[in-house]
Formats: C-alpha cells, structure tokens, sequence
C-alpha cells in the first residue's frame, strides 16, 4: 500500500513539474544555460544532469546540516553552497571531458546563481513537507529541467542541421538542404524558445502571469 | 570573451556584437523584465554599474596574482582556477554587502529604497556572468574597470531599447499566451539579427 502512495506522489510530482510548474517554460528560471547550450544535444543532457545532481545534493545539505542557518544569512549560505557543489563538478567535468568542460564554458560557474536551484533551496514550502515528499519535489523539478533541455536541443538540432546528433550517432528527419542554419545563433534561441513558451503556455491554458 | 584590440573595438563589441544579454543570454531576469516602469530598470543598471566594476577589478587581480601563476618563460607555475567560482562569488557577496553598509551609514535616507536591488542582484546572472567574461577577456586592470563599465552601458541600452519597444507594443493585441516573456523574446532575436550584423 504504501508502495502504491509513493509511486502515485512521484507520478503526481513529476507530471506537476513538467506541466504546472516547469521550471522553464512556466516558472522562467535558469534562461540562460536554456538559450547558450540548447545548439547541442550532448550539451544539454551533460548541462541537465548537472543541475539535477547539484539541486537533490544541495537539498540533502542544506535539510541535513544547514536547517539551522538564520533568515538573513539564507541566501548567502545557499549561494556558497551551491558555488562549492559547482567548483566540485567543474572539477569533475575537467577530468572526465575537457572538450566537454570548454564547450559548456561560463554556463557551468553560473549554475552556482541558477534561478531554479536557488528557488528550490530557499522554499519555504518544502520545509514544511516530509524529508521524502521534499527530495521527490527537488528531484523531479531537476529531471523536469533536464527533459526540457533535451526537448528544446532536439527541436533546434533538427531544424538547424536536419537530423538528430548525439554522442556520434546520428538520426537524420530531412535533407540538410532544407535545413535553416539560423536556429544555431541567438536569433534562432531567442526564437524557439519564445515559440515553444507561448504554444506550451496555451497547451496548458496558463497566461502571462504564471 | 570579448575579443577586441583598442577602446573603440571594445566599446563596439561590448555594446553591440558581443552584448552581454543577446550574446551571453545574461542578465534575463524574470523579475526585472516584468517590469514596466524604466526607472525601476535604470535603478537596478544603477546597482550593477556599483557593483559590476569593483567586482571585476578586485576578481581580476586574485585571478592574475593568485589563481593563475605564469613564469619568465610563460609556462604556468601555478594553476587554481578551479577556485575561481567560488572566488569570484565571495568577492561579489563581499563587494555588494561593503557598499550596501557604507551606502545606508552615510545616504541612509537616499540609498533605503536600494537596498532590495543590492540583494537582488546576487542570485543574478548578470554579475556572475560579466565577472568572468571580463577577466577573461581583458590582459589589464584598467581593461577591467573600462570592459565592466561598457558592459553595463550595452546592458542598459538593450534593456531600455526592450522597454521602449514594449510600452509601444502595449497598444497592439498580443494573444494572451504570447504576452510577457515570450514577446520579450521575440523583440530579442530581432535585436540580436540586428545587432550580429555590426560584426561585419
């Protein structure tokens, strides 16, 4: 039984974060890594699950040892925190990829001010939750993140080079002839992304001030 | 980077091909582009023009004589900038939290109404951001404080540009999913198409 509740409060959860509260598209939070490292497929998923393991790290951190921490100070523990999580995985990222490391370039340090990991660090909502409904909340919000990336890179790989590239594998939808090579610049960003919020705002009936 | 070799390519990189909004995406913040008033704007641009060079100046100067160490023969002795992050944001919290104090001790009637942006400026891109584009960018300290300052103007300018072309707009039937953000966006790219153009 209790089985069945937790998977009906993940599924709940993950469908809340991808629809009603999706940290991009809704909530507006983290646009700059959204609009730099969407060009690449790779890029975003390596961006993605970055965000994901530093917001459910810092969430562990900051319920576990910092709960304490008095209300003036909050922002400035949360944003040394999350600083300390992102030095640790530029480490990380230099050693296993530097290619990788370079082409995430400055969107990787500015994951420690990410609009997205610091809302969730600081709310005060989640406080009041279960330590397990939290990091189920914190979590899916991460994975919401990530599956947006993935979703934007896929529609702006294809329309800038007509196929689908990822780790050198490649899926082509149509000849690169018909392909329109400005998506790749921040004309194209700027763009899609507007695009893509506005058809997922009237998917979801929200407005403009969601 | 910015990549530029005289103060009149830095002004013209700065401002418009490498501006720090529609190059860098910095600085798009959802609180400050729901804004309609321009003073609210210029106040915040204020802050940063603070906050902006002081930062850059002082992160620059660790980073070159701390960070990195390079020998007569141009070899790297030493190499930390694994610390830069969060270097460069304990002197941001530093450098906002010192003029913060000095402001409300001696304006304190004048700087009250501040106080909010200084905060508000921390969570931001756009400091984090420029800070690092900066000292990567520039070879000098005076580079430094000159790049933030012109990075601070093409800042405002796009921002002000937005507003203006917003508050035209305000006039016109916007669908209703497409007011806000996305609309900002669009006015964006049609900036950013624009302005790539003087990169010739």
């Amino acid at each position: 039984m209790k089985t069945t509740t937790t998977k009906q409060f993940i599924s709940e959860s993950m469908t809340q974060s991808i629809t009603n509260n999706n940290p991009v598209f809704i909530m507006m939070l983290s646009i700059a890594p959204v609009l730099a490292l969407t060009n690449d497929l790779a890029l975003s998923i390596i961006a993605g699950i970055n965000v994901l393991v530093i917001l459910v790290v810092a969430f562990l951190i900051k319920r576990g040892l910092l709960s304490k921490v008095p209300e003036q100070l909050n922002i400035i523990v949360n944003i040394l925190l999350v600083a300390t999580l992102v030095s640790i995985s530029e480490l990380v990222l230099q050693v296993y990829d530097l290619a990788m490391y370079d082409a995430i370039g400055i969107y990787l340090p500015l994951t420690a001010v990410s609009g997205m990991i610091l809302t969730q660090t600081n709310s005060k909502a989640l406080d009041k939750d279960t330590f397990k409904n939290a990091l189920i909340k914190v979590a899916t919000q991460g994975i919401s993140f990530l599956v947006t990336l993935i979703l934007i890179a896929i529609i702006r790989s294809i329309l800038t080079t007509g196929a689908v590239r990822l780790f050198g594998l490649q899926m082509r939808v149509f000849d690169v002839a018909y392909s329109f090579t400005l998506i790749d610049s921040p004309f194209g960003a700027f763009l899609i992304l507007s695009l893509l919020m506005a058809l997922f705002r009237n998917l979801t009936n929200r407005g403009a001030k969601s | 980077m910015i990549e530029f070799s005289n103060i009149f390519e830095m002004i013209i990189a700065a401002v418009f091909v490498s501006n720090i909004i529609l190059s860098f995406y910095l600085g798009i913040d959802h609180q400050l582009f729901i804004e309609k008033k321009h003073t609210m704007i210029n106040k915040r641009v204020l802050v940063i023009l603070i906050v902006l060079p002081l930062s850059s100046m002082i992160s620059f100067v660790i980073q070159q004589s701390l960070l990195i160490e390079i020998d007569a023969l141009g070899e790297i002795v030493r190499d930390l900038t694994y610390f830069r992050t969060i270097t460069f944001i304990v002197v941001i919290i530093l450098v906002n939290y010192i003029i913060l104090g000095l402001l409300s001790k001696f304006f304190s009637n004048q700087f009250k109404n501040l106080q909010n942006d200084f905060k508000g400026v921390l969570p931001s891109t756009i400091v984090l951001g420029s800070v690092i584009v900066i000292t990567s960018s520039v070879t000098t300290l005076l580079e430094s404080v000159l790049l933030s300052l012109v990075v601070v103007f093409g800042y405002a300018f796009v921002l002000n540009i937005l507003k203006f072309i917003e508050n035209q707009l305000e006039m016109k039937v916007v669908p209703k999913s497409f007011q806000g953000l996305p609309l900002q966006l669009i006015i964006l790219s049609i900036m950013a198409l624009i302005f790539s153009g003087f990169g010739g």
